[in-house]
């Protein structure tokens, strides 16, 4: 398949299942935030009086290495419009996250290559001390993820918010082993 | 499975998040939550009014799950996880969320996209707290004895530390006799202590000491087995003994660099180093005949550059001391020191560098693009601030040479499985939290072993070191959080992925059924840190993070 043909098929499967949005759709942007540096940064941004749009939603982990691909593909077939895993910086991290940055990278690409825009999913790494930064990644993160549009590709279901028992979550990790 | 019972606990945070969402719309809203049998709020649930209320309604309610919505948990997770445990319930079936700094501060004038946003957090955290499971705490127990590799001044300062505290010390020593680089040194500044005497008073407290046992010229052989039970073997020669520690203290130090490639023309003769020049500086008969002779000290040669891009910090002070006291021996000497920053850090060591002005030491700023020359008898250097070249007259070139790691410390680093910098000194697990432990719980550093540092600095660093290790000895067994990683053996392939995706060797493939001969993943929980990096890379999903289970995530995920 050539990169034409590849592009077409992800704007026909754009507009078929993006069409209906509603003028004041907001993107929902799911983060992983190391309990590290990360989260003292993320922590400190209202200390700063700084401000970010209220379109994120945090989980903590461990470590940056702690996410595992499946967890951005979860997020993306539940219809999250973007994903953001946020950890320390490298040389500094309390672990090692060089492999966690490898894999993210390589899972980026992977879900470019079947049609996730890169924009959508988004790896950073902040010291302690990066509240503005973080600031400017949370805005900057949703609003390249505007431009772009609600996500479509991989979604399974768009969330309806149900409150249904999350029982599919154990099926979902034997089904896929 | 019991039914899980789930109690939502929202603060005010006096006013800061009261003021900022919609709380009565958030309590309500937690009401139609599934499993949610309670919410309640307080103006500060962190209180012990607050902790109380919190208690009472865990306890009358029979909750088996909280979901507390308040401040960030890096800093009220401890205090309100207590709580659960005085109620009698596991710390584990608690859930945090973060409602003032990823709510409340930042989304300041948007009550309705910050209550939104403070709703999917609460209900993502309940979905995860069903799946929350109780975990008991691991203890290791604690040997009360260390053992210290090194008998320079950090390894003495920290084997004396530890004696004194009443542990038993194994103090292990490569060469023949103790005082590591200070061996080399003529005095100490600021002190103008001489080094012999130094060194004597501790090595003399160390060979009395009953709680001391001194193993010099020897080798470490192995370094098996995990905090609170170290199995080491050394050798001295042909007799190998081994004994077992609760902890060690690294106190291997650092080594001079001497030139090889002909440095500033270094030839050991006319071009020598720092220690060199105080070699012969405890030569009564060389300082003798200083008279009018001219001598040329280099600073920062063969450091900040791009091999050894680190400054050694010490070499300021030490070229600084050693001016004065060859100006001491005999005023007629001519002291020169070219240098590209002088750091003298501190009242007391820029005292010392103003002595060295007044008493007629002669500093000389150079640019690094335009070293000093080194010729026969004489040095030509581009004078920075002047802005015109000197040429001095030169009896003897002393070039400040950094310090370096040990030639052995990658290997020392490899059996303990701690890290170490491309430059051979250790990596500390954090710069500023944790700067004398190692990854590896049980071990400590100081000293030049993790990075150049003066006497007085080690020592401090020793006692520091002394003061970390105590605190385990002292307790005698250790809590490990439970948040270690646990293997499905069931699903293991013994690929070895994880293995090799651990930074701190806890977790392994090995034979788990010697009847089948079954090989699989096994985790060393007194290792592992709860990074989750091994179950991330896991192919075969047989490794989960107790206390942070997938389950757990996913159902938060799929409840956003």
């Amino acid at each position: 398949m050539t990169d034409n043909d590849r592009n077409q098929l992800i704007d026909a499967s754009r507009d078929t299942a993006a069409a209906p949005v509603a003028a004041e759709w907001e993107p929902e942007i799911l983060a992983f935030v190391c309990s590290g540096c990360a989260y003292t940064a993320v922590d400190a941004v209202g200390d700063a009086a700084l401000q970010y749009p209220a379109n994120i939603r945090m989980i903590q982990v461990p470590c940056a290495g702690r996410v595992e691909p499946m967890f951005v593909l979860k997020a993306l077939q539940r219809g999250v419009d973007g994903v953001m895993v946020i950890g320390c910086s490298p040389g500094s991290c309390h672990h090692d996250n060089y492999a966690a940055r490898r894999r993210l990278s390589l899972t980026r690409s992977l879900l470019e290559h079947v049609g996730v825009e890169p924009a959508r999913i988004s790896v950073s790494w902040l010291s302690a001390t990066d509240s503005l930064k973080f600031a400017r990644l949370a805005t900057e993160a949703v609003e390249a993820i505007k431009a772009l549009g609600p996500a479509t590709m991989l979604v399974r279901e768009r969330a309806e918010r149900v409150n249904a028992d999350s029982s599919d979550s154990s099926k979902q990790r034997n089904g896929d082993a | 499975m019991i039914k899980p019972k789930v109690g939502v606990f929202v603060c005010h945070c006096g006013s800061a998040i009261g003021d900022a969402l919609d709380i009565p719309a958030l309590m309500d809203y937690a009401r139609t939550l599934p499993n949610v049998v309670v919410v309640q709020d307080d103006v500060r649930t962190c209180t012990s009014a607050g902790l109380q209320h919190l208690m009472a309604t865990i306890t009358a309610q029979n909750l088996n799950r909280v979901v507390v919505a308040s401040c960030t948990p890096r800093t009220h997770a401890g205090m309100f996880q207590d709580a659960c445990r005085e109620a009698g319930l596991n710390p584990y079936l608690f859930e945090f969320v973060n409602l003032r700094e990823q709510c409340a501060l930042v989304h300041v004038g948007d009550v309705p996209g910050a209550t939104k946003k403070a709703q999917d957090l609460l209900r993502m955290a309940v979905a995860r707290a069903r799946h929350a499971q109780p975990l008991l705490p691991l203890a290791a127990q604690i040997e009360p004895a260390a053992l210290v590799i090194g008998a320079g001044v950090s390894g003495m300062t920290a084997a004396l530390g530890l004696a004194n505290r009443g542990y038993q010390v194994k103090l292990v020593e490569k060469e023949a006799t103790l005082g590591g680089l200070l061996r080399h040194a003529s005095h100490l500044y600021p002190t103008n202590e001489p080094a012999d005497a130094f060194i004597q008073q501790r090595a003399d407290a160390i060979k009395a000491h009953q709680n001391v046992d001194l193993f010099t010229s020897a080798r470490l052989l192995s370094v098996t087995g995990s905090v609170g039970r170290y199995e080491v073997s050394i050798a001295q020669g042909d007799q190998e003994s081994q004994f077992t520690v609760g902890v060690i203290v690294i106190a291997t130090g650092a080594q001079d660099l001497v030139p090889d490639d002909g440095l500033f023309s270094y030839d050991g003769e006319q071009v020598i180093t720092q220690s060199q020049l105080e070699q012969l500086m405890q030569d009564d008969a060389w300082m003798g005949k200083l008279s009018r002779r001219s001598i040329v000290m280099i600073q920062c040669a063969g450091a900040r550059n791009e091999t050894r891009p680190y400054c050694s910090r010490i070499c300021c002070m030490v070229a600084t001391k050693n001016a004065i006291a060859l100006k001491k021996a005999d005023p007629q000497t001519q002291v020169y020191v070219l240098y590209r920053d002088m750091v003298c850090l501190g009242t007391k060591y820029e005292k010392l560098y103003r002595q060295a002005r007044e008493q007629g030491v002669n500093f000389v700023q150079y640019d690094p693009a335009s070293p000093p020359d080194v010729r026969a008898g004489k040095v030509l250097v581009d004078d920075k601030l002047l802005g015109a070249q000197l040429i001095i007259h030169a009896d003897l070139v002393v070039l400040s040479t950094p310090l370096i790691g040990q030639d052995d410390a990658a290997s020392l680093a490899e059996a303990l499985k701690v890290p170490v910098d491309e430059y051979g000194f250790f990596r500390e697990t954090h710069l500023k939290h944790r700067p004398l432990d190692l990854s590896v719980k049980g071990i400590f550093h100081c000293g030049s072993a993790r990075w150049p540092v003066d006497a007085g600095e080690s020592i401090g660093q020793a006692y520091g070191a002394v003061t970390r290790a105590s605190i385990m000895l002292g307790r005698g067994q250790i809590e490990i959080p439970p948040t270690v990683s646990s293997v499905n053996v069931a699903r293991c392939s013994a690929c070895g992925l994880c293995e090799a995706a651990c930074t701190y060797g806890a977790i392994a493939v090995m034979v788990v059924d010697q009847r089948r001969g079954t090989r699989a993943a096994q985790v060393d929980a007194v290792l592992c840190h709860g990074c989750g990096a091994c179950v991330a890379g896991c192919r075969s999903h047989a490794i989960d993070l107790l206390g942070f289970g997938n389950q757990g995530v996913f159902a938060a995920i799929n409840a956003l």
